[in-house]
């Protein structure tokens, strides 16, 4: 293992510190001797931020508007970046997903290349409905070694109901006879966002401090004939942690966390943020542990219900999308963005 | 005729301490039965450890003093999970020097042979009881009610001679929430209490799980009498791997 330097990259340290005038506030309130004027002033302030509270770019406005800049460049000649258009491969006979809509897109900046400062992080992917065998997910080294790959049969709940027993779509075969899976019949329905966390507990090294991992995830459209997998992929650094962005985030509450992430440029943890959020996501954990949900077995950053509302949220989601660029997949994925395990 | 007693007296006499000392040590869980919990259809006989190369061969070796690769399940290998998404705990050996990084494949199987969930990463060889769970939102297809899966560990020792594998297997049902396991009696209840429910209603898989992730932070008797019931005895001291490798003691040097 390298051994990581104790020093934080330049340019670092930009976390947002409004909330420290709302914590101001609270102490103003408590004084007794200037109770009145400061009543008032409160009510005024408080007016005013709720006028701005209630138009949702406020909070929205607290994600960057462009999350890298224009003429950023990654650290090392990474590639190819995020590939949205094709979704790797372009090709017309892999009709397992909807061509009207998007191909699967790593929800990556435009540079297809993010920061973590999480030893194992969770990496998120935009996928369409699809009537594909499988989904596969690869995180390569330096080296472009495989360290971790995974490979995985789709919920039937990809498909609508009348799909769901459908096994596997029939293709093409290798004779070229015409692909019996029409488009047509290829569901039309909103697209997913997928997670994966690279595991923790199985002996899986932490991501090395300052190398530059690719991840890579194909829709596995014919189990016989990969070359007509669509894919995608993205990069990520892990950077070493930084114990005052972690104070912060112990003491926020979880939309704030999403935004002191994000002016951190953390663009991993921002994403896992706001997808925790995700109401959803929390009533689907607890019906999946069947009441046995554990504090010890959730993610602390689960915990918590955000009591946020939906628009709040997808306000959010829609700004960090925006700000790589992803506007396409943001209005995808409104509402019903991450995959639910409740079934 | 004293030929024969003889033995007989010595394994009347050898149950019988074991008998105390195991109601000693576990006054409900001497042995796993699993409730009324059987597999359903044919589901074969899956081997926790294998009788044959269990221990690798040159190049690939597990450590002299390591216990094996092992699935953290009953002797009959089988066990029940109220999730659709559960938690599957295996024994990583320590592996020789020479064998590190070690190439592990965990791969999750319904009867008809489908991959519902493969996995392939690389570890240093550290020994360890491992955790891995279906991820819940990846779109993972999750396990059906009532239906048997087997999942395996393998060890890959050469990837063109998946033959020399060292492997260990166990297989698992996903069942509907029994009465006394309602959210609404469980509410409320500690982890430990939960755990302890759990096992003494036979759901081995989310027992197991739940026992090891508090027993990350505290030890815990309920984890070595259930470690007992099912004749693990040896991993009882192992460390549970937990993603801080420096911090995991090898507890074993290369031999």
């Amino acid at each position: 293992m390298t051994t990581p330097k104790k020093q934080q990259p330049s340019g670092y340290n930009h976390y947002s510190h409004n909330h420290h005038v709302l914590l101001g506030l609270f102490h103003l309130r408590r004084s007794h001797l200037v109770i009145i004027p400061m009543i008032s002033i409160v009510l005024i302030l408080s007016m005013f931020s709720i006028a701005s509270g209630q138009n949702n770019a406020n909070r929205s406005r607290r994600i960057p508007d462009q999350w890298e800049q224009s003429d950023f460049r990654p650290p090392r000649n990474i590639g190819s970046p995020r590939s949205t258009q094709s979704g790797g491969r372009r090709n017309p006979s892999s009709n397992c997903i909807n061509p009207a809509l998007p191909p699967p897109t790593a929800l990556v900046p435009p540079s297809g290349f993010g920061i973590t400062q999480e030893p194992y992080p969770q990496i998120s992917w935009y996928m369409p409905p699809n009537l594909a065998a499988a989904v596969e997910f690869i995180l390569f080294d330096e080296d472009d070694d495989e360290i971790y790959s995974v490979q995985y049969a789709l919920n039937p709940g990809n498909l609508p109901p009348d799909r769901s027993s459908v096994p596997q779509p029939q293709f093409t075969s290798a004779q070229g006879e015409p692909s019996p899976a029409p488009v047509e019949s290829v569901p039309v329905e909103k697209g997913q966002v997928m997670s994966l966390q690279i595991p923790r507990h199985v002996g899986i090294q932490p991501l090395a401090v300052g190398s530059i991992y690719r991840w890579e995830v194909s829709l596995i459209c014919d189990i016989n004939n990969r070359t007509r997998d669509l894919y995608t992929t993205g990069y990520v650094q892990r950077l070493l942690s930084n114990p005052d962005l972690k104070a912060q985030i112990q003491q926020a509450s979880p939309p704030e966390q999403v935004f002191i992430y994000a002016n951190a440029r953390l663009w991993y943890e921002t994403l896992a943020s706001v997808i925790s959020l995700q109401p959803d996501r929390q009533t689907s954990q607890t019906s999946q542990t069947n009441g046995v949900a554990s504090p010890l077995l959730t993610p602390l950053n689960l915990e918590t219900g955000s009591g946020m509302e939906d628009e709040n949220i997808d306000a959010i989601w829609v700004a960090l999308l925006n700000s790589v660029g992803l506007e396409q997949i943001a209005q995808q994925t409104l509402s019903l963005r991450v995959s639910s395990a409740s079934r | 005729m004293s030929k024969l007693s003889r033995p007989y007296q010595k394994l009347f006499l050898v149950s019988l301490i074991s008998l105390c000392l195991g109601s000693l040590a576990a006054p409900s869980l001497a042995q796993w039965n699993g409730g009324s919990y059987r597999p359903g259809g044919n589901v074969g006989t899956p081997t926790r450890t294998q009788s044959g190369a269990t221990r690798g061969t040159r190049g690939c070796r597990v450590a002299e003093t390591s216990p094996s690769l092992v699935a953290v399940v009953p002797h009959n290998t089988f066990g029940v999970t109220l999730k659709s998404h559960p938690t599957f705990l295996f024994y990583l050996p320590v592996m020789t020097a020479r064998t590190t990084p070690s190439l592990i494949e965990f791969v999750i199987r319904d009867l008809d042979d489908n991959d519902i969930y493969k996995v392939r990463f690389n570890t240093d060889g550290q020994g360890g009881i491992a955790s891995i769970s279906l991820p819940e939102n990846s779109g993972v297809k999750g396990l059906e009610l009532n239906q048997d899966y087997r999942w395996s560990v393998a060890i890959i020792c050469q990837m063109n001679d998946r033959g020399r594998d060292i492997v260990t297997e166990g297989l698992i049902q996903r069942v509907a929430v029994p009465p006394e396991l309602a959210p609404s009696v469980l509410q409320g209840k500690s982890v430990v209490e939960q755990a302890e429910l759990l096992s003494s209603a036979g759901i081995w898989y989310d027992a197991v799980a739940l026992m090891a992730e508090i027993r990350r932070d505290q030890p815990l008797n309920q984890w070595t009498s259930l470690l007992q019931a099912v004749e693990l005895m040896d991993l009882v001291n192992q460390p549970l791997l937990d993603g801080r490798s420096s911090t995991t003691p090898a507890t074993t040097p290369d031999t």
